[in-house]
């Protein structure tokens, strides 16, 4: 079953839509943040899930070959 | 009958050449055949520039490590000494980063980063202690 929205409910997602302009993200104008902060935020977010961004992910690969190596050696 | 006739008006709504059909997504690039030494200095320019880590030196260094295991010792040595500078630039880097980040989740996401690198410093500075020993017992029994 389909949730119904309130009126606030549906003003508030309006004015998110309008204050985010979801619409450039849907043409795919948006470039991305503009500010510093933006920017510092948008940076962490790979990091706060594990190192998900593809330069994290790849050092991480890095060092699983590199401990293999480590227990090769030991063993 | 009824199959064709809802196609059809699916097709006569949809606009033809429509914007939000997604695009077709670039085949990832294949790591670039560096050379490790080469790669280490990129990571080292990135670390010092904008921190971005760059994904084709850790791939082409992940590729050399799991390349080692067949090769002699000494060439091991070389390789650890060399990647255990990176190491510590990778660790001393993230800790710096924590240090200077405002927020507290932010400053342990680093903080968990940096200790993976110590982590793999300290086993890369074990190894390297092994094979020297190993490098001064053969040495010894070369000169009895």
């Amino acid at each position: 079953m389909p949730k119904r929205l309130s009126v606030d409910e549906i003003a508030r997602l309006q004015a998110q839509a309008e204050a985010l302009q979801l619409w450039e993200h849907a043409r795919g104008h948006h470039v991305g943040p503009l500010t510093t902060d933006g920017k510092r935020k948008s940076a962490m977010r790979g990091y706060r899930h594990g190192m998900r961004s593809l330069g994290g992910v790849a050092m991480l690969k890095w060092l699983a070959s590199l401990q293999g190596l480590l227990v090769a050696l030991k063993g | 009958m009824h199959h064709e006739t809802h196609t059809g008006r699916l097709a006569a709504v949809a606009p033809p050449e429509s914007n939000l059909q997604p695009s077709p997504r670039p085949a990832r690039k294949q790591a670039l055949a560096l050379d490790p030494v080469a790669a280490s200095c990129q990571v080292l320019a990135a670390l010092s520039g904008d921190g971005i880590l760059p994904v084709d030196a850790f791939d082409t260094l992940a590729e050399h490590s799991r390349a080692l295991h067949e090769c002699p010792d000494e060439e091991i040595l070389d390789s650890l000494t060399r990647q255990s500078s990176l190491l510590e630039a990778l660790w001393l880097h993230f800790a710096a980063r924590a240090a200077k980040e405002p927020r507290v989740d932010h400053s342990a996401v680093l903080c968990k980063a940096s200790l993976n690198c110590q982590k793999a410093l300290q086993g890369c500075l074990g190894a390297i202690h092994q094979l020297t020993e190993k490098r001064q017992d053969a040495q010894a029994l070369e000169c009895r």
